[in-house]
């Protein structure tokens, strides 16, 4: 992540071109011995840089790697954390877990989804925001917790909650947009 | 094995065996007819040990004669042999795992049984006879997936069926090395599937159905076709390619359901190519030569043959075609109605076509689709012919210095123009044509034969290798059509030479004992895995099912 980075900053918004994140994929290959070892490490790196694991770059990690599409996407599938498809701007991703369901989860959900009109699964129509149910953040103390891309927004309730909705809709989107 | 291979002594359910000390302990008690289940090791594959069936109880035997026992079972498939290991297969720890092990597989298995095309070879339905519950203490819901996933042009995928062995994803990573099968998601959601738009295409993607344990990967060319207790079969030899894969037809009311692969470790492991299983349509096409013919009236056998001869004596020499598809003992034939035909003093004029398509891979696939052509050429030598092409033999015809020509199971217009036929033709050719299908040579020939083709035909060909292998018949031959063995016999017994009931084995042995190189074999001695030439090393492949 850059120094400026922004807590909640839009994923898939940085705009690399498609050369340059060949050749940061290139530079993660050449660190390891073995050219396999690296397949996760290029994983992340396309996520971060677009969001998700389109079937293109997937194929482009295989290639870099050497190793066929198919055995990529069984990794991808494999970490519930990365993406097949690029989600909303704002992946929401909130806790269902029990000190977040005791502390109030279920409200955070039953709020968006009456401001934003989505369920989990749901991304909303301007493509905006996306909600998905997450199994323990490990944040317990401060539940109850979203993760919103990369960054936890901790101790919410419904009107913190709409604050922040409130703030991140209101954000420019980044220059070069989602790629 | 050789002999400086190490070995070491272990016992098996209170047999005591000496065994190669690189085996591992499932590979030892298959060889020894003791019963493991399993579903995901396979010989020619790695070993992942993922499904747990084929575990076993094992300790060490102690200095004082006592057996100190491993405190948990372990699976067989990856378990080494060694000195004074003790196997117990049979205690009820081991079926007791069984039984657990086929209770989880079970669990979300859909038991569409009635609707499988895997029943009959089924291994969870064999295994759940003997370790199965009978009734399922599972309440809850199954999991769904699709049952009918197209992942390539000729197979189809049932995730719910799928057990998770790998097997097929191994085969495409180690055998074909295409990798287009791998394991989606984890845990109940796991599934075997393709990357979108990377399709399982590869030459040999059938082979992943003969291995998949279960009916999640059927073959669409078989599917719902029939149920295998339905179809006989037959052990011979794949006709598409010089390779010679050894296979198993199965069929039913004169026809090929299917084909799949025999184990020869030496040919083809336990594998064949999608264009040798999917040969049944071409050879199921076009039109069968239903009666014998003389100048296009339909006669009865003894006519034909009777006609046949005198013309083939008329001529004085007459020349032969044959199609390198036709095995050893047609050929020998050939030979010997040539020899006895003509006048002698001069060599027999042979045309042996070459049919080659594509190139040889690194696999099984070879570039000559023939499946005999080596051992034809060896008769050839040995009988001194002197080898020709179509076209020289048709320019010989027209120049007037050929009369008759004996054809098996070549279609001269596929080789050169059907004018050039036309013209040697019309120059007083006459053409004794042994054919299975009605083709321009048919049509052109002054007698015609019906004869049969594989898998109508018994008889022995010779692999790109030099290995002599047995073609076996499946079911004789339609209508009035003969094999060309039983054909050519007739016809050599009515120029003099030999008898009327040689079958293909007294043949073989009849031309082994003649031409070099097939001295010392006889058709005994050929067995399950064929013999190579020269000198007949005679191999038997390993016994134990490969599936």
């Amino acid at each position: 992540m850059s120094s400026d980075h922004r807590k909640g900053d839009p994923c898939g918004a940085s705009g690399i071109s498609d050369q340059a994140l060949r050749r940061e994929l290139e530079e993660i290959v050449a660190e390891y011995p073995e050219k396999r070892a690296g397949a996760l490490m290029c994983l992340h790196r396309v996520q971060r840089h677009r969001g998700g694991l389109s079937p293109a770059s997937q194929v482009l990690v295989g290639e870099l790697i050497g190793i066929s599409p198919a055995h990529v996407r069984e990794l991808v599938t494999f970490y519930t954390l990365f993406l097949e498809e690029t989600p909303g701007r704002y992946h929401l991703q909130l806790c269902r877990t029990l000190s977040c369901q005791l502390r109030g989860a279920g409200e955070l959900k039953a709020r968006i989804r009456q401001r934003l009109g989505i369920v989990p699964g749901g991304v909303t129509e301007d493509g905006l925001f996306q909600l998905t149910e997450v199994e323990c953040l490990g944040s317990c103390d401060s539940a109850p917790v979203i993760q919103i891309n990369d960054d936890y927004f901790e101790g919410l309730d419904g009107d913190k909650l709409d604050t922040l909705l409130d703030e991140l809709a209101a954000r420019p989107p980044v220059a070069g947009g989602q790629g | 094995m050789s002999n400086a291979t190490a070995k070491v002594e272990l016992t098996i359910d209170g047999q005591s065996l000496k065994v190669d000390a690189t085996a591992t302990v499932l590979e030892v008690a298959l060889a020894h007819q003791v019963e493991i289940p399993y579903f995901c090791y396979h010989p020619y594959l790695s070993v992942p040990g993922n499904c747990r069936q084929c575990e076993v109880k094992v300790g060490s035997r102690q200095e004082d004669g006592s057996i100190r026992w491993m405190p948990k079972l372990q699976v067989s498939c990856n378990m080494p042999v060694a000195e004074g290991l003790v196997v117990d297969t049979r205690c009820d720890e081991v079926i007791q795992a069984q039984k657990n092990n086929m209770e989880f597989l079970l669990i979300n298995h859909p038991l569409d049984c009635p609707i499988c095309d895997q029943v009959g070879e089924c291994w969870l339905q064999e295994h759940a006879y003997t370790a199965g519950m009978g009734e399922t203490r599972f309440r809850e819901e199954k999991v769904h997936m699709d049952k009918r996933v197209d992942i390539g042009p000729h197979v189809l995928l049932d995730k719910e069926r799928c057990i998770q062995c790998t097997r097929c994803i191994r085969f495409c990573d180690e055998v074909t090395g295409t990798s287009e099968l791998a394991l989606m998601a984890r845990g109940n959601h796991t599934e075997v599937d393709i990357f979108p738009g990377r399709p399982l295409d590869n030459p040999y993607s059938g082979n992943v159905v003969d291995i998949c344990p279960v009916g999640a990967l059927t073959l669409k060319e078989f599917r719902f076709k029939s149920r295998l207790w339905f179809l006989k079969t037959a052990d011979s030899i794949c006709p598409g390619c010089a390779r010679g894969c050894n296979i198993k037809i199965w069929h039913r009311d004169h026809a090929i359901a299917r084909l799949t692969p025999r184990d020869n470790p030496e040919v083809n492991k336990s594998w064949m190519c999608d264009q040798g299983r999917l040969l049944a349509p071409t050879l199921e096409a076009g039109e069968r030569v239903r009666e014998p013919r003389v100048e296009g009236k339909a006669v009865d056998w003894q006519e034909a043959l009777d006609e046949a001869v005198s013309r083939l004596r008329r001529s004085g020499r007459p020349a032969g075609v044959i199609h390198p598809w036709s095995t050893l003992e047609e050929g020998w034939l050939a030979l010997k109605v040539l020899a006895a035909a003509g006048e002698g003093g001069r060599p027999m004029l042979m045309a042996l076509p070459a049919h080659e398509q594509g190139e040889d891979d690194d696999l099984l696939l070879r570039a000559d689709k023939s499946p005999n052509r080596r051992g034809l050429e060896n008769l050839l030598t040995a009988r001194d012919a002197e080898s020709a092409s179509v076209a020289d033999l048709l320019d010989r015809a027209v120049a007037g210095e050929l009369s008759a020509l004996l054809v098996v199971g070549e279609d001269l217009a596929t080789l050169v123009s059907e004018e050039k036929l036309a013209a040697a033709t019309a120059a007083g050719l006459e053409l004794i044509v042994v054919a299975s299908h009605e083709n321009a040579t048919t049509r052109a020939g002054t007698i015609v034969l019906p004869a049969g083709i594989f898998p109508e035909v018994d008889g022995t060909v010779v692999n790109f290798q030099g290995r002599v292998q047995v073609m076996r018949a499946a079911y004789p031959p339609p209508f009035l059509a003969r094999t060309g063995a039983w054909i050519l016999t007739r016809l050599a017994s009515r120029l003099g030479d030999g008898s009327e009931d040689a079958r293909p084995r007294d043949l073989f042995d009849e031309l082994a004992a003649q031409v070099p190189a097939f001295q010392g074999l006889t058709f005994a001695r050929l067995g399950a895995g064929g013999c190579v030439l020269p000198g007949g090393a005679c191999e038997t492949p390993a016994s134990g099912s490969v599936g």
